[in-house]
């Protein structure tokens, strides 16, 4: 147990350490890239995962990109460092999701 | 599409027939036999008023053989080759049981009809072209017969060639027409009498809808349908004589109930296993009894989709849980091995989900026929037993085996198991609740977003979902409660696009009577095949609501050459090139108000459209179809 929660500060660490980048040629080159056909516009995931306020650092986040596991396809060099940054801090930018509890039409489903 | 050509030579040509057939028709004095047409005298042709006496064709024979059958619609594009069973439908049938539906397409007469039965539970009839209307059909005749659903039709051909006239008789005529549609049909037959249409006809419907229930072809000879009907031709109409699906054998329905009373974790895994509404309920009574997961693929619907015991995510089954099993009964599923394995695609390995010693058992009417060209059968699964019979016919007596087989200490088991799978559903609840809130105020609009607005609005209503099962991505099956057996029509069978929008018109038109309110959630890619549907819908009243799914692309087929893009190493981002469906936008509104339907849209702000589905629900309480143009997330 403590292991793991070691390992998620440290993740958060890493995470606060990535490198600055534009949050709008983010969004752009999200879109651009084809992420959205998976993810949506806002990363908030589909057929491909959640990735909008999802705290894996930046570099496991580059890693995958570049040469992911299971269906997504690997971008190798298509995107840049700077673009990976960029919308890093796109998909960091976006507000976490309202709580079930404030939804009305979210508890009338019971 | 399927007119005659209008040049002038083949004008003069239809004329000139017309002339000798009208001819050919005072001169033969139209008498048919006594039992079927009454006497028509040659002084009859012209009565005192002047009056021209009514001429008994073959096609109206036809339509009363079309009438004993019970056919409430008959769904058709024009075409010459039928225009005689056309005109004796409107005029001698005096266009009532069967109604013609004025239809666009044959594509969309066909799955029309597919969509109608999955609500009535009967089959529409089909008039259509002999050669290219067959051929535009072909498409829809394919999913029904995927989906194992009863389409009747009769199609029109020029036989004899001493009779073909015009450049259109002569390309619109095939010697074996029905060859076409011969390996995803149930039977056809050509009928070279009346006497033999009238019997073929019987027997085409009671095979057609006898499981397992698929297609089946007439070809009607043109001239057999014009000419009057023979002086003293002694014709019948048999009486159809329903065939009762087959029962699983006894012996083995007493093993099943054993091993799955004595098991320790059964699986039902059901794909059509819910013929009718009895159906539904004898599986629900099946696995409460046994306290059983329930994985059903949606093609019918078999089982609640909010019933504790359903294994149910969205799109699918779950399967998660397969490998717990240690007796898999599988119900009409010819797909049984993508139950029990894993992975596959893309050239790597697949795995067995299954745990050692786990049992497999079928019931299946489909191990009663098959076909070979296409392969719709899947992948062959061992199984350890296999009846091959109808699933629902044989479920009451399995029902009863297993009733006799439990006791007490088994009950206690199988309570303990059922209040473990109610807490795994649960437990998806309440994720897919979480799940649902991710991106609730994006636009476009979230398909979890619309599913909710929806349901809020037609939840406390008759209302009845007749596009595909999975649509919005399984929203409405994540969340909306769908227990009555017209809840949802099932899929496609074919996983074609282009069947949905038609289908919804028929199921639609099938709720009609019953005053439901039918729900069409609507991809914009599949309407797109097919749009002329709302027009068809607009023109016969037909009250629905349309909620598109518009996300601008094939957007599967996205992912599809994304994947290929990244195996090859190449440009992912190009991949939305002969795949979107942008530059320009298509206004779904506009079409639809263009064809009689009221409509709104483009809708991109998920705040629009709660009021918007109130006003849309008006129409149709007013019995118009309406459609609201929802932007939506790409999945």
């Amino acid at each position: 147990m403590n292991h793991i929660l070691m390992l998620a500060i440290w993740g958060m660490v890493l995470s606060q350490n990535a490198p600055a980048g534009n949050i709008e040629n983010g969004k752009k080159a999200f879109r651009a890239h084809g992420c959205v056909s998976c993810h949506s516009y806002s990363g908030q995931g589909g057929a491909g995962a959640r990735l909008a306020q999802n705290p894996i650092t930046f570099q496991t986040f580059v890693n995958y990109v570049r040469r992911p596991k299971g269906t997504m396809p690997p971008f190798g060099n298509q995107v840049t460092d700077t673009e990976l940054r960029d919308i890093y801090a796109f998909l960091k930018s976006v507000p976490p999701s309202p709580d079930p509890k404030s939804i009305p039409l979210l508890n009338q489903i019971n | 599409m399927n007119n005659s050509e209008q040049n002038p030579v083949d004008r003069r040509q239809f004329l000139q027939l017309a002339a000798t057939s009208a001819a050919a028709l005072v001169g033969t004095n139209t008498t048919a036999n006594a039992q079927q047409a009454g006497s028509q005298s040659a002084e009859g042709a012209v009565n005192d008023n002047g009056a021209l006496a009514p001429v008994r064709a073959g096609s109206d024979f036809m339509l009363d053989v079309i009438k004993s059958l019970g056919f409430e619609y008959v769904a058709a594009n024009p075409g010459s080759s039928y225009r005689s069973l056309h005109e004796s439908t409107i005029n001698y049938g005096n266009n009532r049981n069967p109604e013609l539906l004025t239809c666009l397409h044959e594509e969309a007469a066909v799955a029309i009809s597919h969509g109608y039965f999955k609500i009535e539970g009967k089959p529409m009839l089909v008039y259509c072209y002999g050669t290219v209307g067959l051929q535009h059909a072909a498409m829809a005749v394919y999913s029904a017969y995927c989906d194992r659903v009863p389409v009747v039709l009769f199609v029109g051909n020029d036989t004899d060639a001493m009779k073909r006239v015009s450049r259109t008789d002569i390309v619109h005529t095939a010697q074996d027409v029905a060859a076409l549609v011969r390996d995803f049909t149930k039977w056809d037959d050509t009928p070279t009498s009346h006497g033999h249409f009238a019997e073929s006809a019987v027997r085409a419907y009671k095979i057609a809808t006898t499981p397992p229930t698929m297609p089946v072809v007439l070809s009607i000879d043109k001239y057999l349908q014009e000419l009057p009907l023979p002086e003293g031709e002694a014709l019948r109409i048999p009486k159809l004589s329903p065939t009762l699906p087959p029962q699983g054998d006894t012996a083995g329905v007493k093993e099943i109930a054993k091993m799955l009373v004595n098991a320790e974790f059964p699986v039902l895994a059901v794909e059509r296993a819910a013929r009718t509404p009895a159906g539904l309920k004898y599986l629900v009574e099946l696995a409460e009894l046994l306290q059983a997961a329930v994985f059903d693929t949606i093609q019918r619907m078999n089982f609640p989709s909010r019933h504790p015991l359903n294994q149910a995510e969205g799109r699918g089954p779950d399967y998660s849980a397969v490998s717990e099993a240690d007796v898999i009964l599988a119900l009409e599923h010819p797909l049984l091995w993508g139950v029990v394995n894993a992975g596959g695609e893309d050239g790597t390995a697949s795995r067995s989900r299954l745990k050692p010693g786990a049992k497999l058992l079928s019931i299946s009417s489909l191990d009663l026929f098959s076909r070979s060209n296409y392969q719709d059968f899947g992948r062959y699964q061992e199984v350890d037993m296999a009846l091959a019979a109808d699933a629902e016919e044989t479920l009451p007596l399995l029902i009863e085996e297993v009733k006799r087989l439990i006791t007490g200490d088994r009950r206690r088991v199988f309570e303990a198991r059922g209040a473990k799978l109610a807490e795994a559903s649960r437990r998806r609840f309440e994720q897919n609740r979480v799940r649902a809130t991710h991106g609730w105020d994006d636009s476009p609009i979230s398909t979890a977003r619309i599913a909710l607005e929806l349901w809020a609005q037609i939840k406390d209503r008759d209302w009845s979902l007749v596009s595909r099962s999975d649509a919005m991505n399984g929203w409405a099956q994540r969340f909306w409660k769908f227990d009555k057996y017209y809840h949802h029509i099932g899929q496609s069978g074919s996983v074609a696009i282009g069947y949905s929008a038609p289908a919804s018109v028929g199921a639609a038109l099938a709720n009609r009577k019953y005053g439901r309110l039918s729900i069409n959630l609507q991809t914009d890619g599949d309407l797109m095949y097919l749009p002329g549907v709302l027009w068809t819908a607009a023109h016969h009243r037909i009250p629905m609501l349309t909620v598109m799914h518009n996300n601008r692309a094939y957007n599967t087929e996205v992912m599809q050459v994304q994947r290929i893009a990244g195996l090859h190493h190449r440009d992912i981002g190009r991949c939305r090139i002969g795949t979107a469906i942008e530059d320009p936008n298509i206004d779904y509104a506009k079409l639809a108000q263009s064809m009689g339907w009221y409509a709104e849209g483009p809708i991109t702000d998920p705040k629009d459209l709660g009021p918007a589905i109130r006003r849309a629900l008006a129409a149709v309480d007013r019995g118009e179809p309406a459609l609201l143009d929802a932007v939506t997330q790409p999945v």
